[in-house]
């Protein structure tokens, strides 16, 4: 009878649940009300930043090249500036895996090459390809916001969708920068299937 | 308890079945609340399993603000009916979505609480923080149902199913396993049941097992063992009783307080016609009578108060009649002390009743028999006197007359002498009848032997002066007081003295002597008579037996030699003896006397023999008195007696009035004073000592009897009546002549009747 005692054969298994959190998937929906209204940047941008931070929390980088020459996460913007203030702002005191986290603004690819993620601005939309190209094997998260950033290799692109920032990420993109990026940021945002630039 | 007296086998069940019922339920409950507390536990591990899983997987959601995914993924609890709600909390503690999507804001808390898991009395709330890197984003909130209730419900009837199957296995083991206990136990009590019973000592408890049940059939057993030996002990014991009490001549029986035989004995119940069984429970009054049962129940009632009763007594029976019965009645008590019964010992004693009557009868009329023959003895002693007391006094008074001539006044005294062993001669037939028979009782008192020897010496002292014989005595023992009757030693020594004067020759001697000899004084006799030889020496003290003293005839003494048989018996009658010795025929005799001497001495006592009426001889009181003569009244019917002594009284100068009856006396005493009452006892129309009694009341008259009653009954009543003097006829003159001396001269009460009586030789 000692069996009869055991409670366990009166309780369902929960592995269900796992299952179903990882298949789960739907069309983003984000809205970003929180960030709008920051001291004279659009409320795009200071989403845009936020998220540019938060990337950061969700891919993991290859470890040989991880640490730049000073020990800092530093985060590029590559032309035109158009958060303001706002991205500084966000990663002020903020670190990731112990490193403190900076902002490098440049017009120019080669200048941010020790950068870990690379912002490239819309302002170089017409010179896509060259800069993709420049920056490409450099195990760097690029994000951009120009339609086909994606076919030009970039590995996070946004979107505007009724009135909401989302992105879409080009997994083939990340597994040739050797990025790996986390399933949670692949549930938030759109894949995109493209034939791998080379 | 559910039972008070039911069955040791349903006790026995009723024990093991509630004890192995508690200790399941005691295990039950244990188990219940173990479940319950491990149901808590997994539901909460896993609750807390699913927040994990969903919180790692939720921070993107939150840090990129996805409301809709974050609604999709708490839509997934729906698999798990028990998770009734859930919710994102962003970092701020703003609610941000929630589960299900439609539910009411209501449902769900504020703000999320603490971290960690909460019980609450029906549900489980878990609030999980949702970490990214270093730092917080937001909170899950989960919530399910701890239907513990339905839980347990289930848990709870596998649990009765368990007990009541446990609790019919308990209950038929224990049916089972009580056997080994109650049945040898209600086999022990079984066999007490029959042995109570049916009195039947013989069974026995079979042994079963080595414990201590098994211990105590054999203790059972070995009880029954002993009980069975006592009891045929008992019985036996009981039989024997029985038997002895059927055999027995007695009557036994024993009967309750209500008076109903309890038992009887075989001789008891067949002496009233039953067997005895039938006695049991019958009342006493329906087997004796009424009549019988009234007559003992007075014993009965004293028996009851627990007295043993012994009694004879003669009832009368229903059925046997008038019958003499000893009886004892033992109380019966029991251990308190009451008395619950009588035992009854009964003997018939009729026949041995009836031969006590027969002897009863002979005896009473040996004794009338024995009284006539007194009485004849007496009346024949009376008669022979009579005619001799006026021949008596005549010659006594003529003998002694110095105005007769010499030789008529020997004669008289021939005529005397031979009167008063006439006399003697009866008397001692009389006393020699009475001690032969036991009828001569002594009057003893302390003496002194030496009075009484001079007065017997001084009564044979003329005799012996006539035959010119010495009288020598020589009294010189240390003393002579000796417990004794002293009218009957003087008979004594009287006869001796007179027989050692009648046989010694004259010019002879006597000598008396007197000493002590180991604590007895000895009086001896001795004469220088004709002696004795040896033959006749062993027939001296035997009755009508006198020496053939001469060949010339035995008579030449006269007598029937009579006196020294009865003063042997009379010595011996004082346990003393009396001897004879003598050297032979001519060597003269010796009488030996030994009296013991009295233990205590009293010197100079005042005793009544001392005195000699002898010594004073005969004179004239009427010339003493001085006033005028005494007048005498005689009394006596013998007319010749009378004659005789009215004639010798006047000549000594008395006032005589004589009467022949009572009537007559009467008549005398009223008309005139006397002095002196003379008396003879035997009158016609009455006795002699009414007569005294009646004068000496009357008239103050002192009185003198003269009777031919000389027993010792005579004198004593003669003195009870008041005469002080008692004359025995035949009487001689000298005597009465004493007898009125002594009264005259006033010194009457100095004078011992039995003194007196003496003086009659």
């Amino acid at each position: 009878m000692q069996n009869l005692i055991q409670g366990k054969m009166f309780r369902a298994p929960r592995a269900w649940l796992s299952i179903f959190l990882c298949v789960a998937a739907g069309a983003p929906a984000f809205e970003p009300e929180k960030i709008h209204g920051q001291s004279g940047v659009s409320t795009e941008y200071q989403i845009k930043a936020a998220f540019l931070f938060h990337f950061a929390q969700f891919v993991e980088w290859p470890s040989a090249d991880s640490t730049n020459a000073d020990g800092t996460f530093v985060i590029g913007v590559l032309g035109e500036n158009p958060f303001g203030g706002a991205l500084d702002e966000i990663v002020r005191g903020e670190s990731i895996s112990n490193r403190k986290i900076t902002v490098q603004y440049s017009r120019s690819a080669e200048d941010l090459k020790n950068c870990r993620i690379v912002f490239v601005s819309k302002s170089e939309k017409a010179r896509l390809p060259r800069i993709l190209g420049e920056l490409s094997g450099k195990n760097l998260l690029t994000v951009g916001e120009c339609d086909g950033f994606d076919q030009c290799g970039g590995v996070v692109d946004f979107y505007l969708e009724d009135d909401k920032v989302h992105f879409e990420i080009n997994p083939a993109a990340a597994a040739r920068e050797h990025l790996k990026i986390s399933s949670q940021l692949f549930r938030l945002g759109k894949i995109v299937k493209t034939a791998p630039t080379g | 308890m559910p039972f008070k007296n039911p069955s040791l086998k349903r006790k026995l069940v009723g024990i093991i079945f509630l004890t192995s019922l508690s200790v399941l339920l005691l295990t039950c409950a244990m188990l219940f609340y173990y479940e319950i507390h491990s149901y808590r536990q997994t539901t909460a591990r896993d609750l807390s399993t699913t927040a994990d899983i969903i919180a790692a997987n939720s921070a993107a959601i939150l840090i990129f603000d996805d409301k809709n995914l974050a609604g999709q993924i708490l839509s997934g609890l729906r698999a798990d009916p028990e998770i009734t709600a859930a919710a994102f909390f962003d970092k701020n503690g703003k609610l941000f979505a929630r589960y299900p999507a439609d539910s009411p804001a209501s449902a769900l808390p504020d703000s999320p609480g603490p971290d960690g898991i909460r019980f609450q009395t029906a549900q489980l709330t878990l609030c999980k923080p949702v970490i990214q890197g270093q730092s917080r984003v937001g909170t899950l909130f989960l919530q399910e149902n701890l239907n513990l209730f339905r839980h347990l419900k289930v848990y709870g009837f596998v649990l009765f199913l368990i007990l009541v199957g446990s609790g019919i296995v308990a209950l038929f083991l224990s049916n089972f396993f009580q056997r080994q206990i109650s049945e040898p136990l209600l086999n022990l009590a079984e066999v007490a049941k029959t042995v109570s019973r049916q009195k039947d000592y013989s069974v026995r408890a079979s042994k079963t097992s080595d414990d201590e049940l098994g211990n105590l059939t054999e203790a059972f057993n070995s009880m029954l063992n002993q009980i069975q030996t006592g009891h045929s002990a008992l019985f036996k014991s009981e039989e024997q009783l029985r038997i002895v009490a059927d055999l027995a001549s007695v009557y036994l029986c024993q009967f309750d307080r209500e008076h109903r035989y309890k038992f009887a004995n075989r001789a008891y119940a067949e002496r009233y016609g039953f067997e005895p069984p039938q006695m049991i429970g019958r009342r006493i009054s329906d087997v004796l009578g009424t009549a019988a049962y009234e007559a003992i129940r007075p014993y009965i009632d004293e028996a009851f108060t627990g007295k043993k009763a012994e009694f004879e007594v003669e009832i009368m029976y229903a059925t046997l009649g008038a019958r003499w019965i000893h009886v004892i009645f033992m109380p019966e008590q029991n251990l308190e002390g009451r008395v619950v019964g009588v035992v009854a010992v009964i003997n018939d004693i009729s026949l041995r009743k009836g031969e006590e009557q027969e002897l009863k009868r002979a005896r009473d009329e040996a004794l009338n028999a024995s009284r006539a023959k007194d009485d004849f003895l007496a009346a024949l002693s009376h008669e022979l006197r009579t005619p001799l007391n006026p021949v008596l006094l005549v010659a006594s008074d003529a003998a002694s007359n110095p105005q007769l001539p010499q030789e008529t006044r020997a004669d008289f005294d021939m005529i005397r002498r031979n009167v008063e062993l006439e006399a003697r001669l009866i008397d001692d037939l009389l006393d020699l009848t009475r001690i032969t028979r036991g009828k001569l009782s002594l009057d003893r008192r302390l003496l002194d032997v030496r009075g009484v020897l001079q007065e017997a010496i001084a009564t044979v002292r003329m005799d012996a002066e006539i035959k010119q014989i010495t009288l020598a005595s020589d009294l010189r023992a240390g003393q002579h007081m000796v417990f004794g009757d002293g009218v009957r030693l003087q008979q004594v020594f009287w006869n001796v003295l007179k027989n050692a004067v009648k046989f010694t020759p004259e010019g002879g001697k006597i000598t008396v002597k007197t000493f002590e000899k180991d604590g007895a004084l000895c009086i001896e006799i001795i004469d220088t008579g004709i002696g004795m030889n040896s033959e006749e020496l062993d027939r001296v003290f035997d009755a009508f037996s006198q020496g053939d003293h001469a060949e010339g005839g035995s008579h030449r003494f006269g007598g029937l030699g009579l006196g020294l048989a009865i003063s042997r018996m009379l010595v011996e009658l004082h346990s003393g003896s009396i001897h004879a010795a003598s050297e032979g025929r001519g060597q003269g005799s010796t009488f030996l006397i030994q009296l013991p001497l009295a233990p205590t001495v009293r010197k100079n006592g005042g005793l009544p023999s001392a005195k000699n009426p002898a010594q004073t001889l005969p004179s004239t009181p009427s010339a003493k008195a001085g006033a005028g003569p005494a007048r005498i009244l005689l009394v006596e019917d013998h007319e010749p007696t009378r004659t005789a002594l009215t004639h010798l009284l006047v000549r000594r100068h008395y006032e005589v009035a004589t009467a022949a009856s009572l009537l007559e006396a009467r008549a005398l005493a009223g008309k005139q004073n006397f002095d002196v009452l003379i008396s003879d006892i035997g009158l016609p129309d009455g006795s002699g000592y009414d007569l005294m009694t009646e004068l000496r009341e009357h008239h103050g008259l002192k009185g003198i009897a003269l009777t031919g009653y000389g027993m010792e009954q005579d004198v004593a009543r003669s003195q009870k009546s008041g005469f002080v003097a008692h004359l025995t006829k035949p009487v001689r003159m000298e005597s009465l002549d004493n007898a009125l001396a002594a009264i005259v001269d006033g010194k009457s009460n100095l004078i011992s009747l039995k003194t007196l009586k003496t003086l009659k030789q």
